[in-house]
């Protein structure tokens, strides 16, 4: 059951935002900031079997209706991101529960078809090794330097590497 | 391959990329944005158009957990009869402090208009008028507390455009639905008070007539009740039955022309044009072309916002035949399991059958048989095709495959006695 954290009525409190306060934070976000959110929300909507659309709503939907708790010194873009992240999550981990109750405990099957969708992602850069390596390093939890070294490219060529890899997967989750 | 990924491996991926969308400046992102839609401004409307549902969809839940609070806390103590006018008061008086509570909002001194666009949303005359509706029923049926996330029962490459249209707006589903009600003669019109199942029995019953006019009245009713509730939490009170809903209108647009003629299956077996209502899917007076693609789109919505098992296995059917998407047969046996473990005979059957056959999963013919034994023990008389698959695919296994199938069935009806029965 989902509890109220936001304070029911419009009063601010001290230690998290009111709900007045999160609308009014929605609403003055820049036009950088709300590009940024929607771009996040098509790359974690892609972890999932529902639309963008629909994953930001659903966030929106928490945040003014008080499922998720908002701190005040808390940057509001990385709270915002981090409700989406964990519908995502959340959405993503039902749709296995739903498949692990096939009755065959010995199936390897099931991990199987919850892998499809990784698999198929490595496959959208099969164009593109060095993209590819790097994605595969991604999902397995490499970061920052690590995933550079793996990559065997200079910083420079690196970043824009990367870059490529970010806009084509948005593409891929338009 | 498949198996060397990590379950989390695509939300790994994610919060990777995520990281970098967060780390670019500012202005090479509203260049990239300028690229993707022209404009800036097309994806910053698309968040504003995105917030004010958001919004909206808060406020929906926030009515009706208020009103679960006092039927929980005040209501069941009180006898039934004694109950009625107290919660005629209650939803009166909540939906007017709602309106209120709106109007306030919407006078606040938050910013221009045009981009105060949640507080525009208190102000939508389809949400007033929706909500109050769904809180009556809130209180009538008095359903448990549940999360108020969306189910989601299994993941698909393909999508339709968005999932969840406001069928108020201009949306690929509302123009679809739009479009094919302008084909439908006008149903007789309930009134407002009509409850959703009363609607989909008459829309049944019109099913069940001899003409094009009756079909198409029943086709108007479907969609309607699709529009007025397509939107509706997935543990609503009226969830399953607009699901139904659109699983109907799907189904008008796969037969486009009079079902019930059984057609040949890729795997050989005779199907019926659907499963359990196969025999109302009868397009409207031939009004309706066959649209395939279309039928994808509303079954995606109730086969994942609704977890529609119905959806969810003429979805499969799809995928494996390739019939209006890219043909997939992974995702086909995986819309077909989530199905199946709903206990929906016809995606047991098929899951069955692409397992003893080894198409779009790994070849189990002992595993492959146990769906089909749970298929073949509630199929009915329409269903021929599932008690053939059975007895040729029992005729052919070993022994042991028979033996350890009949186990599976058995374990999992011991652990699905509901969906067994069904």
């Amino acid at each position: 059951m989902t509890t109220l954290s936001i304070a029911a009525e419009d009063e601010p409190q001290a230690a998290r935002l009111s709900r007045s306060e999160v609308i009014e934070a929605i609403r003055t976000l820049t036009e950088a900031e709300k590009i940024t959110l929607l771009k996040i929300a098509k790359i974690y909507s892609r972890t999932t079997s529902f639309g963008h659309d629909d994953l930001f709503q659903e966030a929106v939907c928490r945040l003014i209706g008080g499922g998720r708790a908002l701190p005040r010194e808390a940057p509001f873009l990385s709270v915002l991101v981090g409700v989406m992240r964990s519908i995502a999550w959340q959405w993503r981990s039902e749709a296995h529960e739903s498949v692990d109750e096939l009755p065959d405990p010995r199936c390897a099957e099931t991990s199987a078809i919850a892998s499809i969708d990784a698999v198929k992602t490595v496959d959208f850069f099969a164009d593109d090794p060095i993209a590819q390596k790097i994605v595969v390093a991604m999902m397995d939890g490499a970061r920052g330097e690590e995933l550079q070294h793996l990559s065997g490219l200079s910083k420079v060529e690196y970043e824009t590497k990367r870059r490529k890899i970010r806009r084509r997967f948005e593409k891929l989750a338009d | 391959m498949v198996a060397n990924f990590r379950p989390d491996a695509l939300s790994r991926l994610a919060d990777a990329l995520s990281e970098d969308v967060l780390n670019t400046p500012a202005e090479e992102l509203l260049a990239e944005a300028a690229e993707d839609a022209q404009s800036p401004r097309a994806l910053v409307s698309e968040f504003d158009a995105n917030l004010r549902r958001g919004a909206r969809r808060a406020s929906r839940r926030r009515l009706v957990e208020r009103l679960r609070r006092i039927g929980r806390g005040f209501l069941w103590p009180v006898a039934p009869l004694a109950a009625a006018p107290v919660v005629a008061v209650a939803v009166a008086f909540i939906a007017g402090a709602h309106y209120f509570d709106g109007a306030l909002r919407s006078t606040a001194p938050v910013g221009p208009p045009a981009t105060s666009a949640v507080y525009e949303s208190s102000k939508q005359p389809a949400v007033a008028a929706e909500e109050p509706k769904v809180a009556t029923q809130a209180v009538a049926s008095a359903p448990a507390p549940a999360p108020p996330s969306p189910r989601m029962e299994a993941n698909t490459q393909q999508r339709a455009t968005s999932v969840s249209p406001l069928l108020s707006e201009s949306t690929p589903a509302n123009d679809m639905l739009g479009r094919a009600a302008g084909t439908a003669a006008p149903a007789p019109r309930a009134s407002e008070a009509e409850s959703v199942p009363a609607q989909l029995a008459i829309a049944d019953r019109l099913l069940g007539g001899a003409s094009a006019g009756d079909r198409s009245q029943a086709f108007t009713i479907f969609k309607r009740v699709a529009e007025e509730h397509w939107n509706d939490p997935a543990d609503g009170p009226h969830a399953q039955e607009t699901a139904e809903a659109i699983v109907a209108l799907a189904r008008f647009y796969l037969s486009g022309s009079p079902p019930g003629t059984s057609t040949l299956t890729a795997s050989g077996y005779a199907e019926t044009a659907s499963s359990p209502t196969a025999a109302t899917a009868r397009a409207p007076g031939g009004s309706i072309t066959r649209d395939p693609r279309q039928a994808s789109t509303l079954l995606e919505h109730a086969a994942t916002h609704f977890a529609n098992s119905d959806a969810q296995y003429e979805l499969g059917r799809l995928y494996r035949d390739g019939d209006g998407v890219a043909k997939d047969p992974k995702v086909a046996a995986r819309w077909f399991a989530a199905a199946a473990t709903k206990g929906q005979s016809s995606a047991q059957a098929s899951l069955g059958i692409m397992l003893v056959e080894g198409r779009g999963v790994a070849r189990d013919v002992a595993r492959g048989l146990s769906w089909l034994t749970l298929a073949n023990k509630a199929a009915g008389p329409k269903e021929p095709w599932i008690k053939e698959a059975y007895a040729k695919t029992v005729a052919r296994a070993s022994e042991s495959d028979v033996k350890v199938a009949h186990a599976y069935a058995d374990s999992w009806l011991r652990d699905h006695p509901v969906a067994g029965a069904r």
